[in-house]
């Protein structure tokens, strides 16, 4: 009886002080956000992972950054000019720059950085991203030129981007480890990274930009259940959760202490088809496929909603035309299709769903009723996704795949992948691929658009994939987070003006 | 013994080979190039030949060193000790937790067949196996880190953290052991040794611990020690539901990304605990059962 | 000690038959014990010997109970022990032995705390003094060298060694009646018979009423001061062993002491053992009046009709009963029917 009370008396007190705890780190300024996943490593080099970036752009800067309108910038350059054919680009920095072991910002970092990205033994899988660069040097300490081998329009995008992040040189030359312990000249400095359980940003004091940041860190939680991210937000254990399930939306917008942050993503969600492989190689047969989706129902039911699409763009991007009225829902149009089509529709199609990604599996399960509908044979196989990665986007594979293709601050980063013969489509266009790589070459915006306007309606009409549409990125915030920023097409957050309500 | 090791390290270097998916697509990502993917995959060393990769996995294990992770760029041994200490004190507990529940609930349900506590234990067992480890854990979490707010929610930095995850993959385990604890315990009580015992003044609490529960040990050993192997299995689940920083997750990434050498590391590790953890059952036996002892 | 230290008076016992009916395999069983002798309890199997064993000890199967009568032992009404006490009279006042000694021993345990467990948990004695009474003991009943046979575990033992182990086991606490269910029957002859003169001495010594179940009526006629034949539950004939042996008046008995095998060049080789014709009843066909009519040689028209009673049949040496029509009549003894 004795013991009893006594382990009653412990655990009391035990509790008690636990939630003391709880109080005193609510006064702490961190923000707290809660990540679906670890990454792999924080060398944003060595990757191209969006979970990787999400963490590596508070602490690195870009030479050039998007702002809210996806407008570029100035950021670690404070201004910079091409030449007239736009292959020799001159970059000023900005001065009293300072990265976070308290080196100065001067070309060499810049020049060190690329070259790094660049080297083949490194093999970054970023490396192809920044286009034919011949040379990069440093002119003055202030001042670095990039010359080109030919005309790249994509260059100004490709060095916003989150891989583009500038290392300091003497860390670079060292051969320092980046991927556990980053340094750059970003609003954070990093403290600490517990695999699997957290990464620990610091404010840095010395960031360049004025009043930037205002908080005074933040640390990303892992953790990989959806379901814990939203009761934690719902308690305040967190201040922002990267997931929230379609059907816990509505608790996240009605709770009044947090609210929903609702940005249309980057991805182009498609149902890819081998246009290798009969009957497939007949367009008449993908038209038909197209007109037998729903593609409003697919986005609503298993992606959380989205805009309809009709072409290979995010709709919300500078470049997407609508072309969504080609080959609308319409079964009876896919049935009588099929019926005149010159092959074989008898065979039994198969829609390979990477099956970790739950939104794909639901996606998969919609389109096979889709096609069932008009009269085709489907059926559906799940597969883990480094063997989707291995077998069916890189050997071709398939017949039929869901997935969703991210996109890039720039066109050419999805166009430009479909003019290559080993794409997993199979699909090959020679006008189209005239038209994606002139609009490489071509500096001029407007002209650019309309070149990739043509090259869209071809994918529009040829539908290689059907081009389900874009779905938003839904972020749950606690009412009390102010300035958040959610950059849609990187799928990164932009933490330096994020500022606490006081409550 | 030396067989046995090559055998394991063989297997776990075969295993992961063979299953389709291939490191260098997985770091690459959707968008690269296949140009681009060739070239990690000569940095990553995995385009050279099986027996030559072989060869240097050998060489390395046997200078004690594990390989260095492809997607991490660490070594797989570090990788392991930074998360062992989270696994084993989670495992450690929900096994000790199993035995606290088992032995009492099974000894307490046979003494009277039927009665409450056999019944109470009959429900226990039938939910404790029907419910997933991970559902399990997840009402625990709802009703004590969200509702009551008596413990975290996530996290395995204190000792709080581990109270819920032992408890989820204790509920199952406890539900089957307790089963073999009772019907090993019937079965003992029906022997004729108790009657003498009984007829020296020995009873009640005393005749259960000291004479029953020792005879009937011996199946509580052997199923106990099939489940501390499974909680190595049960503790990637419920890891991932705590969002505790584990071997098990580690291991479960690493199958996604064919990070090889942790794979191959994960793998020997387990096998490698399954075989200790038998040589400490065996160990058992003869201390529970001195027969065996003397069969020796 | 001046009262007896077993004393039995009209017990019957009740068990559940398997369709509820009762079921009485001991009836008006009486008894007594004085310190210091060894008293047999005969009969064949099935008559109800180690169910009166385990009433004495209140080690019944389940759902036996007492339907009638009293046992007491050194004065103390046994069925009035509950809890503490009970379990303080089983190890304490009685010790009891069976007959596979390694079936009634713990089998993980070493036998040195089996043997003084009892000990241990009711008088609370210290460790040391423990293992040190432990080596007395085990020296008393043969085991030698204590120190090492104590330190092994049953399945190390003997068959005799076993058995000298239980009976240490039993008397550990000087009890004052030791109840021994047939506890020679699974040794071999040498082993049983120095396994008998053992308990023969132990009672001499510590005057420690004997209750010996056997089948063996040469070991009772050597060790029993006195001897209970049972037949079906009820008593067929009670005196002192000489009586027994040298005036049998029960047919029971008389069938009995026939049957048995002759010892040396008495019986003729050629002759084969007499068997009693026919075999006893079931406990739910236990016939009326004499139980043993139906196979009984002697039986007249009033024993199928009427259950004769125990009574005093005249002796030279002290109490003699029987309970048979017949032989009553013919010693010419005077009952009131
Ligand atoms: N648990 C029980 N349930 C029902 N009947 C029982 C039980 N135990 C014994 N009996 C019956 O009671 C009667 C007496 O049994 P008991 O064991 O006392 O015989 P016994 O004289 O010791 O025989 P043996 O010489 O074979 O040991 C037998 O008919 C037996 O079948
Ligand atoms: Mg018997």
């Amino acid at each position: 009886m004795k013991r009893l009370l006594l382990i009653l008396l412990i655990t009391t007190v035990g509790i008690s002080q636990l939630l003391a705890f709880g109080q005193s780190e609510r006064d702490d300024e961190s923000l707290r956000l809660a990540m679906s996943g670890n990454p792999d490593t924080l060398d944003p080099q060595a990757t191209p992972g969006t979970l990787t970036f999400q963490v590596t752009r508070s602490i690195y800067d870009t030479l050039v950054e998007p702002d809210v309108d996806g407008e570029i910038v100035p950021a670690l350059a404070a201004s910079w000019e091409a030449d007239d054919d736009a292959t020799v680009w001159t970059f000023h920095l900005r001065e009293g720059v300072r990265f976070h072991h308290g080196a100065d910002l001067s070309a060499d970092d810049v020049v060190a950085t690329f070259e790094r990205m660049l080297d083949e033994e490194f093999a970054s899988p970023n490396a192809d991203e920044l286009g034919p660069i011949e040379n990069i040097q440093a002119i003055d300490d202030h001042t670095v030129r990039i010359t080109l081998g030919e005309p790249y329009a994509p260059l100004l995008a490709s060095l916003a981007s989150s891989w583009s992040a500038i290392l300091p040189a003497d860390l670079v030359e060292e051969e320092h480890d980046f991927g556990a312990v980053p340094v750059g000249t970003g609003p954070f400095r990093f403290r600490e990274w517990v695999q699997d359980s957290r990464i620990v940003l610091d404010r840095h004091d010395g960031y360049w930009m004025d009043g930037a940041p205002q908080i005074g860190g933040v640390v990303f939680f892992i953790i990989e259940e959806p379901s814990v991210q939203l009761q934690g937000l719902l308690t305040g254990d967190f201040d922002v959760i990267d997931t929230v399930q379609p059907e816990s939306l509505d608790r996240v917008r009605e709770h009044p202490e947090t609210r929903l942050d609702e940005t249309l993503s980057s991805l182009a969600m498609v149902l890819s088809m081998n246009t290798r492989r009969e009957p497939l190689d007949s367009v008449d047969v993908r038209r038909a496929i197209t007109h037998a989706v729903n593609k409003e129902q697919v986005l609503d039911i298993a992606y959380g909603g989205g805009e309809v699409g009709g072409t290979f763009m995010d709709t919300g991007d500078v470049y997407h035309r609508d072309f969504s009225d080609r080959y609308p829902y319409d079964p009876d149009a896919a049935r009588e299709l099929l019926a005149g089509a010159d092959a074989d529709v008898g065979r039994t199609l198969t829609i390979a769903v990477p099956q970790n990604y739950e939104a794909h599996v639901n996606a998969g399960q919609l389109y096979q009723q889709m096609l069932e509908d008009v009269g085709l044979d489907v059926e559906l196989k799940l597969v883990e996704w480094s063997t989707w990665l291995s077998d069916v986007y890189g050997d071709g594979d398939f017949d039929l795949t869901v997935i969703g293709h991210t996109g890039k601050l720039d066109p050419e980063g999805r166009l430009g992948d479909l003019t290559s013969e080993r794409f997993y489509t199979g699909w090959q266009n020679a006008e189209f691929n005239e038209l994606v790589r002139a609009a490489r070459r071509t500096a001029d915006v407007e002209e650019r658009q309309e070149l990739y306007a043509e090259a869209l309606e071809i994918l529009a009409e040829e539908v290689p994939m059907v081009f389900t549409g874009t779905n938003y990125r839904y972020i749950g915030l606690r009412r009390h987070v102010r300035d958040f920023h959610m950059d849609g097409k990187l799928d990164t957050y932009d933490f330096r003006r994020v500022h606490f309500l006081n409550e | 013994m030396v067989l046995t090791v090559l055998l394991v390290v063989t297997i776990s270097f075969v295993v992961v080979r063979v299953i389709p998916g291939d490191p260098a697509a997985v770091i690459a990502g959707i968008d690269a190039a296949p140009e681009r993917v060739e070239r990690i995959r000569t940095r990553l060393g995995t385009d050279r030949p099986i027996a030559v990769q072989y060869m240097e996995w050998l060489g390395g294990l046997s200078r004690g060193e594990l390989g260095t992770s492809l997607t991490r760029n660490r070594p797989v041994s570090a990788m392991i000790a930074e998360r062992l200490p989270i696994t084993a004190t989670l495992a450690g507990s929900a096994f000790v937790l199993t035995l606290l529940i088992a032995l009492p609930a099974g000894l307490l349900a046979a003494i009277r067949p039927h009665g409450l506590a056999d019944r109470a234990l009959g429900a226990f067992s039938h939910a404790g196996l029907a419910i997933p480890d991970f559902w399990v854990g997840i009402i625990l979490l709802l009703i004590f880190s969200v509702t009551l707010r008596v413990l975290p929610l996530f996290g395995a930095t204190t000792a709080l953290h581990y109270i819920l995850p032992a408890v989820a993959l204790a509920v199952s385990r406890a539900a089957l052991l307790a089963r073999v604890v009772r019907a090993s315990v019937r079965a003992e009580l029906k022997k004729r040794y108790i009657e003498g015992i009984r007829a020296r003044g020995v009873y009640g609490a005393r005749l259960l611990w000291c004479h029953v529960l020792p005879n009937a040990m011996l199946p509580v050993i052997t199923v106990a020690a099939v489940q501390l192997g499974y909680l190595l299995g049960g503790s990637i689940v419920i890891e991932q539901v705590f969002s505790m920083p584990g071997l098990g997750r580690l291991i479960l990434t690493a199958v996604f990304q064919r990070d090889f050498p942790v794979v191959q590391a994960g793998v020997m590790f387990i096998a490698v605990c399954f075989s200790l953890i038998n040589f400490a059952a065996d160990i058992l036996y003869t201390i529970a059962d001195p027969r065996i002892r003397s069969a020796r | 000690m001046n009262g007896p230290a077993l004393e039995i008076d009209s017990l019957t016992l009740a068990l559940a038959g398997e369709d509820g009916s009762p079921l009485f395999p001991v009836r008006s069983l009486s008894m007594r014990i004085a310190p210091g002798e060894l008293h047999a309890l005969v009969g064949e199997s099935g008559s109800g010997k180690s169910l009166t064993c385990r009433a004495i000890l209140r080690l019944g199967p389940n759902g036996m109970r007492v339907r009638a009568g009293s046992i007491r032992v050194g004065g103390v009404d046994v069925s009035a022990l509950s809890g503490r006490r009970l379990h303080r009279f089983r190890g304490g006042r009685v010790g009891v032995i069976f007959q596979e000694p390694g079936a009634h021993l713990s089998p993980s345990i070493r036998v040195g705390r089996q043997i003084v467990e009892a000990l241990r948990i009711h008088t609370g004695c210290s460790r040391t003094e423990a293992r040190h009474k432990a080596e007395t003991i085990a020296e008393r009943v043969g085991l030698t060298p204590a120190r090492s046979i104590l330190r092994r575990y049953p399945h190390e033992l003997s068959g005799g060694m076993a058995q000298r182990v239980a009976i240490a086991a039993a008397i550990i606490c000087s009890p004052e009646l030791l109840v021994a269910d047939e506890p020679t029957t699974a040794l071999d002859a040498t082993v049983q018979k120095s396994v008998l003169e053992l308990i023969d001495e132990l009672r001499h010594d510590l005057g420690l009423a004997v209750l010996l179940v056997s089948h063996d009526l040469a070991v009772v006629e050597r060790y029993a001061d006195s001897v209970t034949v049972l037949y079906a539950g009820s008593v067929a004939e009670q005196a002192s062993s000489e009586e027994i042996f040298t005036r049998p008046r029960h047919p029971y008995t008389q069938a009995l002491l026939r049957a048995r095998p002759q010892l040396g060049d008495i019986a003729p080789v050629d002759t084969p053992p007499l068997i009693i014709p026919g075999s006893p009843p079931a406990l739910n066909a236990i016939p009326g009046g004499c139980p043993f009519h139906t196979r009984c040689p002697a039986a007249e028209e009033l024993c199928r009709t009427v259950v004769p009673d125990l009574v005093e049949r005249g002796g030279d040496t002290g109490d003699a009963r029987v309970a048979c029509h017949v032989a009553t009549r013919v010693a010419g003894v005077a009952h009131d029917a």
